[in-house]
């Protein structure tokens, strides 16, 4: 780890830290939802930061299909597997929260299905990436298959607006107790430290992989 | 007051004790693959 990872390693930490504090301890409960709105400051902050890292993705992917560099290739499995991640975190504390405010652990609500589809379309690129053995086809197919998964990034993010079911809108900055705001933001920022953290590490595993792939065999 | 829901702290701590541990997990995962990778095959 260079100085920067170590920078951000260490903001992230500090920032999550007091980010969780401040929402386990100093917010406020919500009037209604009680001690269970404290979820809400762990699953904003993952939300927004697998779309962001969905979008990385998205980026890269065309990037690599312009270009044709391999770096544009380590950044995108980098980012898709990263994004993943968060996606999948996303749905299960979607799911613990639903349960004492819904009733249920899970809904066909459009806002659950759109964010289930985003998170297979992207299994599905994964699993397209261990299927092809040639590099620089797996670099083209799997950035196609990125741009495709892509595109239900933005219907997740407006489904709440188009669709008013189960899943409830975003509230307006001005109705909300700063003390409840305080700690969603700085886990935003914390977690946005650690997500390119993250990217920056798998982007390097996924550099020495294709390296690998490269040398040729020892000689016995 | 009526209608808020009582307790849920078991849910809390559930959301976000498999978050943390889920990405430090993942963190040691790097971390290994990152020392190892100069020395796969």
């Amino acid at each position: 780890m260079n100085r920067v990872d170590l920078a951000l390693a260490a903001a992230s930490v500090v920032l999550l830290g007091y980010g969780t504090w401040n929402g386990l301890v100093v917010a406020p409960p919500d009037r209604f939802m009680g001690d269970v709105s404290r979820i809400m400051y762990v699953h904003v902050p993952t939300a927004w930061n697998a779309m962001l890292c969905f979008t990385y993705a998205f980026v890269f992917a065309v990037a690599s299909l312009l270009t044709r560099r391999p770096a544009w290739d380590h950044r995108m499995e980098a980012a898709v597997e990263v994004g993943l991640l968060l996606g999948i975190l996303l749905t299960v504390q979607g799911s613990i929260w639903a349960r004492p405010t819904w009733g249920v652990w899970w809904d066909w609500d459009p806002r659950l299905t759109s964010v289930a589809v985003m998170n297979v379309m992207f299994i599905g690129v994964i699993a397209l990436r261990s299927f092809v053995d040639d590099a620089s086809s797996r670099a083209r197919w799997s950035s196609v298959a990125t741009v495709l998964a892509f595109v239900n990034v933005p219907l997740v993010y407006m489904s709440v607006r188009w669709w008013r079911t189960l899943h409830q809108p975003p509230r307006e900055a001005g109705g909300v107790d700063p003390a409840m705001l305080l700690p969603m933001w700085i886990n935003v920022v914390g977690l946005l430290f650690l997500t390119v953290l993250l990217v920056r590490l798998r982007t390097r595993v996924a550099r020495a992989s294709r390296a690998a792939e490269l040398a040729p065999p020892e000689l016995p | 007051m009526s209608g808020v829901i009582q307790g849920g702290w078991g849910y809390v701590a559930g959301a976000y004790g498999i978050t943390a541990g889920v990405l430090l997990l993942y963190v040691v995962w790097l971390y290994t693959r990152l020392r190892t990778s100069g020395r796969s095959p």
